[in-house]
């Protein structure tokens, strides 16, 4: 023991001479590290969180693999009953999927799924009616049987079937088909009640067995028939007795909660299981031979999900690269700054083994030793905050383990080079200790007008931004966007604390009218010079970093909101039948709209689209944004309802010139070739939902439109074509309108805000954003700490001059105060120069950071409330800890130890 | 110390011009001065008569601008940075005015010992033996074991000088090492600085203390970068520069208002009068 702690004593001093620096060194290198390591894991992260909404958007059918085939020989020989081998056909499907090793790329077992080709039908003394029979791996699992069992040889049958045919479990069911002479009875094992819409995950992709449709002949809605679950072999069996044929499907659906890199594989998969399928020695390609099956072929949605992906990646990489660069840059700079700090205060030290020959080369290395343990603890607490920071807030919590030798390697380097900038800076400092006066190129370097000089770098490089077109930059967040701002905010800031010595000039004597505290603060700050001028500018820079990082996110996000507002309508747009218009009434939360496309605007021929509204119905569907339009929506509707004119009343959306509008005074003409409508225009908006191009929209009343199309002898059935806009999900709003008897146009895709929004380009900013907004955050904090620490030093500076304040009379109270707001007015200084500075950058940049330049409208500029609220607070906090720790170092300095210190 | 007899440091006509924003600034204008090894010698003059210019350059921490200055045997002029830092670590001992300046506020005297035999390449077994000679030799050997702030001032600087002395320097270079002393601790430390080079030591010191000024074997008094006058053994003596250039002291100086004289030379002396 007596051995073991001097040893240690020298280990320590050796290692960490001064604790309190050493853990300030470490805490840089944790913002360092969180910063390097964040940037990586969040590509990746991105990556996997862009997959995980694809999937829960598009559903499990469609990124799962679908092979679809069937009993329908391509040719038939005589005797030839293909169907009764269709239950090889699936065992041989299965075996393939087995052999092609699906489940260990991340695809499941594949499910069976069949139905018979053509109708079928029951019989019963008490009626008879339309069934459709069918067979579904683990269909029996996933119903509610509410009478018998499923078991390998009955069929389960649906409620209603039960009372209509008055059969149970253990009956016999007895179905026929049309041209077949037999008519086999099913046994009855189980009766189930039939799944209701929404329906549950194992149904969805077999919604349609039991969802309703529109007969618009009836006018009625009509089910589809009664669904018989059997045993394939049933299945098989009875279409073979029925002489039908059979739909095959299999359904290999992708394991839950796989990251991305798994998925890739998945796809392989596919591929590997068609290979094997083909292979004349599979079990597969004889039976196609054999019996002339069509061949399953695959379909699967997911390699269209992974390149969107990859588009979302590709997008945000060079971002978050550039931001992950930048910050652990500015990390660095602050550990080069740590590192000259450390000299500062051990100045003594330093000279005295540089009058003994201590070398530039020996104290680097004397440092970097000194350095290293803090380096090494903060690299790894920054990893694992980096880690754990991207995987609660970033856009996955499932972070792919291929991004981790990356990060490593980051963490590496960056520890590597925190190593390096401590030696350096200390090489470079010790050097200048060791030699008398200034070189030659110091004298140059400081006679170089260096405020001026940024001056002019900052305009240069700010020239494109100001200029430059937004379609061409197609929202990338680039070098030049993160540093314009943060040059410009250097330049004002600098500007400001050049100036404030003169102010102190020009204040003269009317300052020595405030209390003591007040004026030894003021004082200090207007002399500020050297240490202080840094200060505020890179407090200034790192507050300004957060407002501007807050005021692009929060506007990148009603930007969106906003576009997909106007792009889509209402959450679903459900394209209708034309037969939608007659007489039918939409359900609540619904609005029925109709477009027509390719118009021309007269006077100016602008091609110009129409929407053609129920006033009514818009409020309460749409997503309405004030700043869209400088009246509220409610009002524009009422105008539309209210006009009474001869004309049709219109909403103008989008670029048209106002002089048009004066000139004819809101008189205009829509002119579709063939006939024209006079309109007049009630109001201008910037943009209107439902505006899917960057064209103007006219937006008419309904009754109005519908009426001037008649009297320009056109039917308005057949001119319009009407979507239904529903708040909600695009299930319940088929549902309700099916309901309400509107049927989809199949031929028309439903879409979605939340399918806009998720778009890559979207989703890849959104996600670039938050990363930036993130290590704006730890800047802003490291930039307070600084201030604070400053705080500190300058009070150590300042020890004799405090203690002989105190001698002369000045009290704790007055001393304290005076430090507080000293603190105080440099902190708002700074806080003062970021707002004024990001707030205006912000929304220029914005300008030229527009994602979907080709959208109405253009980027919406949100104030960063949060953001100003947190750098607010930040400046409250710093001057509160800030005073606490000065005054803390004011009294624990001694008098006695302070004179003697004194030279 | 020097074995060989020569002098531990000498220096011929040292010019040092620095250059600022405001143009140069002289601060040796031709300085003759030689150091004699095992002696005290003391550097005196007011504020900017370049006192601590000619203290660097002896300490090799710099080199002159012209003129020839040696050190422990080596010339400086056209030495590299490398070669000076080598020649300052084995060759020379450094004394600050402040005793926090000299020593690490986390080393115990003997572990300040221990670090300035390593930069002086010393071994570890003479480093021992050394610093408890020193330390013995200088009255602090009870105190080794403590830290500079467990210290009084006096005690600081003693253990500054044991730190600059070990492993034998050829020269210790002081920078008025009793400024912050009182008297009494100031006469206790030039008594044990006496007794170093007694045992060989060469010290040269900057000072404006009169006390250690008196206790010096040798006085150099500079004045506006010259050397006004030497005092030797009580004596008080002008210097002659290789050109025949000397500077009188103040008083005789004031006897020549025309900065005219009448030059005799007489078989005991040189005579100054002024002109009639």
């Amino acid at each position: 023991m007596t051995t073991l702690r001097p040893a240690l004593r020298r280990l320590r001093l050796r290692l960490v001479p001064v604790p309190a620096q050493a853990l300030g060194l470490a805490l840089l290198v944790v913002v360092l590290a969180a910063t390097l390591v964040s940037a990586p894991l969040m590509v990746a992260g991105a990556e996997q969180g862009a997959w995980e909404q694809e999937r829960e958007r598009l559903g499990e059918t469609v990124v799962g693999a679908t092979l679809g085939s069937s009993t329908q020989a391509r040719r038939l020989r005589p005797g030839d009953a293909p169907v009764s081998r269709a239950t090889d056909f699936a065992d041989a499907v299965t075996a393939a999927a087995r052999q092609a090793g699906v489940g260990r790329d991340g695809l499941g077992a594949p499910t069976t799924f069949t139905r018979l080709m053509d109708p079928m039908a029951w019989f019963a003394p008490g009626g008879a009616g339309p069934v459709e029979l069918v067979s579904l791996t683990g269909a029996a699992e996933h119903v509610e049987v509410v009478a018998g069992a499923a078991d390998g040889t009955g069929v389960l049958v649906p409620e209603e079937l039960a009372a209509a045919a008055g059969v149970g479990p253990g009956d016999g069911l007895t179905v026929a088909a049309e041209g077949s002479p037999d008519s086999p009875e099913l046994r009855v094992s189980g009766v189930y009640a039939a799944p209701q819409a929404p329906y549950p995950g194992f149904w969805a992709p077999y919604g349609y067995l039991h969802r309703p449709v529109w007969n618009p002949q009836s006018g009625n809605l009509e089910y589809p028939p009664p669904v018989v679950i059997a045993p394939l072999d049933l299945a098989v069996s009875t279409a073979a007795t029925l002489d039908r044929d059979l739909f095959l499907e299999w359904f290999l659906p992708l394991q839950p909660g796989l990251p991305v890199a798994r998925v890739r594989t998945a796809v392989g998969a596919v591929e590997r299981l068609q290979v094997t399928m083909a292979s004349p020695d599979s079990a597969v390609a004889q039976l196609l031979d054999e019996e002339g099956y069509q061949a399953p072929v695959a379909r699967s949605g997911l390699p269209t999900v992974l390149d969107r992906v990859d588009t979302t990646r590709a997008l945000l990489e060079p971002p978050v690269r550039a931001v992950g660069i930048g910050g652990g840059a500015a990390a660095l700079v602050l550990v080069g700054a740590w590192a000259a700090h450390r000299v500062r205060r051990r100045d003594d030290e330093l000279r005295s083994l540089v009058v003994r020959g201590l070398s530039p080369a020996r104290a680097a290395l004397h440092a970097a030793a000194e350095a290293a343990l803090p380096v090494a603890a903060g690299l790894a607490a920054g990893g694992l905050a980096g880690w754990a920071l991207v995987r609660e807030l970033g856009p996955s919590t499932t972070l792919p383990s291929g991004a981790l030798p990356q990060a490593l390697a980051f963490l590496a380097a960056g520890g590597a080079a925190a190593l390096a900038v401590v030696a350096l800076v200390t090489a470079g400092l010790t050097a200048r200790l060791d030699s008398i006066g200034s070189g030659a190129a110091a004298h140059l370097l400081g006679r170089v007008p260096w405020l001026a000089v940024t001056a002019v770098v900052t305009v240069v490089a700010a020239v494109p931004l100001v200029v430059g077109d937004p379609a061409d930059r197609a929202g990338r967040i680039d070098v030049l966007a993160l540093v314009v701002p943060l040059l410009v905010t250097v330049v004002v800031a600098g500007a400001l604390t050049a100036v404030l010595p003169r102010l102190a000039v020009a204040a003269g004597g009317r300052l020595r009218g405030l209390p003591v505290g007040a004026f030894l603060a003021v004082r200090r700050v207007l002399a500020g010079q050297g240490a202080a001028r840094v200060v505020v500018v890179t407090t200034a820079l790192s507050l300004a970093l957060v407002v501007y990082a807050g005021a692009l996110a929060s506007s990148t996000a009603r930007t969106v909101e906003v576009k997909a507002a106007v792009a889509t309508g209402s959450d679903v747009v459900v394209p209708l039948g034309g037969q939608g218009a007659t007489g039918l009434r939409p359900p609540d939360g619904t609005a029925v709209v109709g477009t027509e496309n390719d118009a021309a605007l007269l006077p100016g021929d602008t091609g110009t689209d129409v929407l053609v509204v129920r006033p009514e119905e818009v409020a309460g569907v749409v997503r309405w944004d004030d700043g869209l339009a400088d009246r509220p929506l409610d009002e524009l509707m009422a105008d539309l309802a209210a006009y009474r004119g001869d004309r049709v009343p219109v909403l103008l959306a989008g670029p048209v010139p106002d002089s048009l509008l004066e000139a004819t005074g809101g008189e205009l003409t829509l002119d579709f070739d063939y006939y024209s409508l006079p309109v007049q225009v009630v109001g201008r908006t910037a943009a209107f939902p439902g505006q899917g191009s960057s064209e103007p929209l006219a937006v008419a009343d309904w009754d109005a439109y519908v009426a001037a199309l008649e009297t320009a002898g056109r039917d308005p059935a057949l001119v319009l074509a009407r979507e239904a806009w529903v708040r909600g999900t695009p299930g319940a709003a088929l549902d309700s309108l099916a309901a309400a008897g509107y049927q989809a146009d199949p031929a028309r895709a439903v879409r979605t805000a939340a399918e806009f929004a998720a778009r890559p380009e979207l989703a890849a900013q959104t996600w670039s954003l938050a990363y930036l907004r993130a290590v704006a955050l730890a800047a802003g904090v490291l930039g307070l700490v600084g201030l604070a620490m400053h705080a500190v030093a300058q009070q150590r500076r300042r020890t004799v001059a405090a203690l002989l304040l105190r001698r002369m009379g000045l009290d704790r109270r007055a001393s304290d105060a005076a430090s507080g707001a000293e603190i105080g007015l440099l902190a708002g200084l700074a806080a003062l120069v970021a707002v004024l500075v990001a707030l205006p950058a912000s929304a220029l940049v914005l300008r030229v950071l527009d994602p979907l330049p080709a959208l109405q409208p253009g980027a919406v500029f949100a104030v960063p409330r949060a953001a100003l609220a947190v750098v607010a607070g930040g400046v409250v906090l710093v001057t509160a800890v800030g005073s606490w720790l000065v005054g803390r170092t004011a009294r624990r300095a001694t008098g006695g130890q302070v004179m003697r210190d004194a030279t | 110390m020097r074995r060989d007899g020569g002098p531990a440091a000498a220096c011929e006509g040292l010019v040092r011009i620095y250059w600022s924003p405001s143009g140069e600034v002289h601060a040796l204008k031709g300085v003759d001065v030689v150091v004699p090894a095992g002696r005290l010698t003391a550097i005196t003059g007011p504020s900017g008569s370049g006192k601590s210019s000619l203290l660097r350059i002896l300490a090799a921490q710099d080199r002159p601008t012209a003129g020839r200055a040696e050190v422990a045997g080596h010339a400086l002029t056209g030495l590299s940075a490398r070669r000076l830092r080598a020649l300052r670590r084995r060759h020379i001992g450094y004394v600050f005015a402040r005793p926090p300046q000299n020593l690490l506020p986390h080393l115990t005297g003997r572990e300040h010992l221990a670090l300035a035999a390593r930069f002086r390449g010393v071994g570890r077994d003479e480093a021992q033996r050394h610093g408890a000679e020193l330390l013995d030799l200088l009255g602090i050997a009870d105190r080794a074991d403590h830290l500079p702030g467990q210290l009084s001032g006096g005690e600081q600087q003693r253990l500054a000088f044991a730190q600059a002395l070990i492993g034998r320097p050829a020269l210790v270079v002081a920078d008025e090492p009793t400024s912050e002393l009182d008297s009494a601790t100031t006469g206790d430390l030039l008594a044990a600085v006496h007794e170093l080079t007694r045992t060989g030591t060469t010290v040269v010191m900057a000072t404006h203390d009169p006390l250690a000024a008196g206790a010096a074997d040798q006085v150099v008094h500079l004045r506006s970068g010259a050397v006004a006058h030497e005092e030797v053994a009580g004596r008080r003596l002008a210097v002659i520069d290789g050109d025949g250039r000397v500077q009188l002291p103040e008083e005789a100086l004031a006897r020549f208002a025309a900065r005219r004289v009448l030059i005799d030379l007489t078989a005991d002396g040189v005579v100054l009068r002024e002109p009639s």
